[in-house]
């Protein structure tokens, strides 16, 4: 019965989405009629860059708002919340993972999450904390080093867990791996899906690298769903 | 943990916060020692003389006859007759006079001719009389008295045989060797310019003086021809105007009578347009530090655009971000202003010994003033204040926080 209501309960709907950065109808950076992500779903897009993904993301986030009613995240209409609230909502929610950026580099990993926990205001104990940077391999002396030091392979295994430690329904991933080497892509991708799965939570992972169409059920061209630009 | 962001931040930035930190520290330096300064001047001169009623010298301004009488700043115009201070020593309504001759220094302190009335009568500070710390009184032409200054930074002890010089040159060629003069009393310290000072008897003066000129002379009459100015108590206080009328209208010669504490006054009014100037200058510096804080922070938000994106999106609102700001702002000016008093009280423990001995300023080390603290808070108010304009950026650039 549970398996039944979930397979009807959408972790992202967007039904008409119109969005321009400029007053001028004809600039249409999206133009989305309809489409979801349900829950736990795993969803790769594959796109070039340039063509909107990082601007749909960002709506998504609540970054960027649209002055109708057109997206809902996890059943909430992203426009009747007010930005505090937004804030609060994406702090708990949404786990976002970029392709660089993703730490402040003078803090600590553990800072770095405790950040995180502090906006979710969630009560993360520190030895959870460790428990999830040890399971994303991180070694215990990386722990209390700034970020900055880190290697981008580490960095990222960290920004998994500051994704991931509020427990957020829905992980989204801005390509993630394109600043990554062929053997630390393959360590982030199997521990970003072994984490995702962990925690039920939806991922959206969004690459120009199709290669990692390989991990996920469901796959996902950005052209086919954004027909803005595509006359 | 904001704290700790903002700190951490500051300490990833440290080259620009290091010399913010400073410029502020600096200009705090100066306002406080600029404030400092003027409020123990102004204390130290007040607290000089107490409890004399008239400064007597001969016809020049209120300010220059009180500068050179009592502060020993500057110099004598003209003297006034032996005769003339016999007239009013006399006097029935003055209770008490203070002869003053002035001229010789030793090794760079000033001499001052007077008699055993000077410890009895002079008072400094709330009304507090003289004591001695070692020996007494005159007792022989030749007795010399030190002020505790004098006797601490040149290590003499009772007894020991000085030499005057003429004039105020530490290495005057024209020294009074003929004439060495023995220490019979140490005076108490009393942080007024009694402590660099030398007192010897006014005979003393005036047998080292004939004799300088005239080749040595035995059993001559020491009666000095001429003093420089000379203090006195009344009787009455209420008797002030009619005996500084007395003097000022004394047939005989030119003399000027002033209230010592209306010359100081006058002094403080002259110097008040001073004071202006240079507290508006420091306001200025501190004006200009705190812009640099600004400057900086601004600087700061460009280069921090990915770092306020990533707090956005880890659900940070705007206002988070706008406090960052202001509480790095705030750690700045805490620290600038910490650092500041810090110099400042090392600077003023440093130097005590070498201001009391150049220009008699005895300053105190304790900057805890109400007047500072006040201060001291409106810099930090002005460093949040300051800090608005690129915590404010900071904001709408967290408000449009996109990246393409």
């Amino acid at each position: 019965m549970l398996n039944i209501y979930r397979q009807y309960t959408m972790s992202i709907s967007i039904n008409n989405l119109t969005f321009s950065y400029s007053k001028s109808p004809d600039d249409l950076v999206l133009n989305i009629q309809h489409w979801q992500l349900h829950e736990q779903e795993n969803l790769f897009i594959h796109g070039p860059s340039g063509c909107g993904k990082t601007t749909f993301l960002n709506l998504i986030s609540g970054l960027l708002t649209t002055s109708n009613d057109s997206i809902k995240v996890l059943q909430r209409s992203m426009n009747e919340m007010k930005g505090s609230e937004i804030d609060s909502f994406r702090a708990k929610n949404i786990g976002y993972i970029f392709q660089t950026f993703n730490l402040i580099p003078y803090l600590s990993p553990i800072e770095n999450i405790k950040i995180a926990c502090q906006f979710s205001k969630n009560n993360v104990s520190q030895s959870s904390i460790k428990q999830m940077l040890s399971d994303l391999h991180l070694e215990a002396k990386t722990w209390h080093k700034a970020t900055h030091f880190l290697s981008m392979g580490q960095k990222q295994r960290v920004a998994i867990a500051r994704a991931l430690i509020n427990q957020p329904k829905l992980i989204i991933a801005d390509e993630p791996t394109s600043s990554l080497d062929e053997k630390n892509r393959d360590i982030f991708m199997s521990l970003l899906m072994e984490q995702t799965e962990k925690l039920n939570c939806a991922l959206l992972l969004v690459s120009h690298d199709t290669s990692l169409s390989q991990y996920f059920s469901r796959v996902e061209s950005f052209n086919d769903i954004n027909t803005a630009g595509s006359l | 943990m904001i704290l700790t962001l903002a700190s951490k931040s500051l300490l990833n930035r440290k080259g620009s916060v290091l010399l913010t930190i400073i410029a502020i520290s600096v200009s705090l330096f100066v306002l406080l020692a600029v404030d400092h300064l003027r409020q123990q001047t102004k204390q130290g001169f007040a607290s000089t003389i107490s409890g004399t009623d008239l400064v007597v010298g001969s016809r020049t301004s209120s300010i220059n006859l009180l500068l050179y009488s009592i502060f020993h700043i500057g110099t004598p115009t003209a003297n006034l007759s032996w005769k003339a201070y016999q007239n009013f020593n006399s006097h029935p309504q003055i209770a008490w006079t203070i002869p003053i001759s002035l001229g010789d220094s030793h090794k760079g302190y000033r001499v001052m001719g007077t008699n055993d009335d000077f410890f009895l009568h002079y008072n400094f500070g709330n009304k507090h009389p003289l004591s001695f710390s070692a020996g007494d009184k005159f007792n022989d032409t030749f007795d010399v008295v030190l002020g505790s200054e004098v006797a601490q930074q040149l290590n003499y002890k009772i007894n020991d045989p000085i030499v005057l010089s003429h004039g105020l040159v530490s290495t005057s060629f024209s020294n009074h060797d003929q004439y060495p003069f023995k220490i019979i009393g140490i005076l108490n310290s009393t942080g007024t310019p009694v402590d660099q000072t030398l007192y010897v008897t006014l005979k003393g003066i005036e047998a080292i003086h004939k004799n300088w000129q005239n080749g040595k002379k035995q059993n001559e009459d020491l009666t000095p021809k001429n003093i420089t100015a000379f203090m006195l108590g009344l009787t009455s206080r209420m008797a002030t105007f009619d005996v500084q009328r007395d003097i000022n209208q004394y047939a005989q010669e030119p003399l000027t009578a002033i209230l010592p504490g209306v010359a100081l006054s006058e002094l403080w009014h002259i110097m008040g347009s001073v004071e202006q100037v240079l507290k508006l200058i420091s306001y200025l510096v501190i004006l200009a530090s705190l812009l640099g804080l600004s400057a900086m922070l601004v600087a700061s938000i460009n280069e921090r655009r990915q770092e306020i994106h990533l707090l956005r999106i880890i659900g940070a609102p705007p206002s988070y971000i706008f406090l960052i700001i202001e509480l790095e702002a705030i750690l700045i000016a805490l620290i600038g202003t910490g650092l500041s008093l810090l110099a400042l009280t090392s600077a003023l423990i440093a130097f005590q010994s070498t201001l009391t001995a150049e220009f008699g300023l005895h300053l105190s080390a304790n900057l805890f003033s109400m007047n500072n603290l006040l201060i001291l808070g409106l810099v930090q108010i002005a460093a949040i204040i300051a800090a608005a304009i690129p915590a404010a950026m900071a904001y709408r650039s967290a408000q449009h926080s996109i990246k393409h």
